[in-house]
């Protein structure tokens, strides 16, 4: 089996490569083993298709080759798979992820896979190249995997609020019942009690699109879900079970197209919100660009 | 967006309210809010004031 070493090679490289990308997600999300091994094992079979296509190449065997490729569009499941599992958990979160951000995170998984065929491939045709010379198809393998997946992530990474917007604190006041924050209404509380919470421990914060393709983006509901989503569990959350009042809430403001959020952090720090705002990523899905249409740049 | 739902009104005015949900009545604002919490934990919803003596309450 003379190719077998460059199809462990190139496999090898893209099971690194899927492990790299896992590792590398701040959402802590795979966090335990069971499912490290779904999308190591995923990987693994991405970069085994991977390292396949090159040798077959080789040997002129399209008949394989057309079976690879075939095999390769299986990873589409790897979204539904995802896309299920996280609307399944969506009834256990204090605050819902939306489904705007769980396509998102579906989409990022699913890619992820096609990456690690992508290194595989090249790793495996790299080793092809320089083969039978052992030492330099391994030491140029590393390199090339190395800096291809380092690469692809690096090109996957879209923007996160902190890029699109500016982000400041504002006061919590009440109108009567309606709590009002930067000028928005944002909810009727009914309760004194609750009032006080929001008074003593609740914060608010502005964040202001810098341009008009990006007061669009923010428009987006899966984009306001996302970021009180992942604001709280990065700062934690001062609600129990059923305490509807203490939910925080994102909402827009009509003249602007800026955001006002309000939440109860678990421990009252402003600083900490607006880092944890500004690192809410930008959700693919809520890209929206009207600048570049004709009659966006009307408008301008 | 979730439907929303008024699962019942409590209030100190009896002119205010009517049709065909649970009203509650109280005597006092200390009553009305007293009330108001203890449903609203019960209903797992939140209170909204509608500045008239009453409240809802209502589930998200």
């Amino acid at each position: 089996m003379k190719y077998l070493f460059t199809v462990g090679l190139g496999a090898a490289a893209g099971l690194s490569a899927r492990w790299y990308m896992l590792r590398r997600d701040y959402r802590q999300y795979p966090s335990y083993p069971q499912g490290w091994a779904i999308h190591l094992f995923l990987g693994f079979i991405g970069g085994l298709i991977g390292a396949i296509i090159p040798p077959a190449f080789l040997e002129g065997d399209f008949s394989a080759i057309s079976f690879l490729l075939l095999a390769a569009t299986q990873f589409r499941e790897v979204r539904n798979m995802e896309r299920n599992t996280l609307t399944a958990m969506e009834a256990t979160e204090m605050v819902g992820r939306g489904s705007g951000y769980i396509e998102g995170i579906a989409r990022v998984f699913e890619a992820r896979n096609y990456l690690a065929i992508w290194v595989a491939l090249a790793v495996a045709t790299v080793s092809e190249v320089v083969d039978p010379n052992r030492p330099l198809q391994v030491i140029s393998g590393i390199v090339v995997a190395m800096i291809l997946s380092w690469l692809l992530n690096h090109l996957m990474q879209g923007h996160v609020i902190g890029d699109i917007a500016d982000i400041e604190l504002v006061d919590i006041e009440f109108d009567g019942p309606v709590l009002v924050a930067g000028g928005v209404h944002l909810m009727n509380v009914g309760l004194p009690e609750a009032r006080q919470t929001w008074l003593q421990k609740g914060l608010a914060v502005r964040i202001r699109p810098k341009g008009p393709n990006w007061k669009a983006t923010l428009g987006n509901i899966g984009q306001m879900q996302a970021i009180a989503h992942d604001t709280s569990s990065m700062l934690g959350i001062y609600m129990d079970v059923g305490e509807q009042e203490f939910v925080p809430i994102v909402r827009r403001e009509r003249e602007s197209g800026s955001l006002i959020m309000i939440i109860i952090p678990s421990e009252r720090d402003g600083k900490a919100l607006v880092e944890a705002v500004s690192r809410v990523p930008v959700l693919e899905g809520a890209v929206r660009k009207p600048l570049q249409s004709a009659a966006g740049k009307m408008l301008d | 967006m979730a439907e929303k739902q008024i699962l019942a009104i409590v209030t100190k005015n009896r002119e205010k309210v009517g049709g065909t949900g649970p009203i509650f009545f109280a005597d006092s604002d200390e009553e009305l809010v007293h009330t108001a919490t203890l449903l609203a934990r019960v209903l797992a919803a939140a209170v909204h004031d509608l500045d008239n003596g009453s409240v809802v309450i209502v589930r998200h």
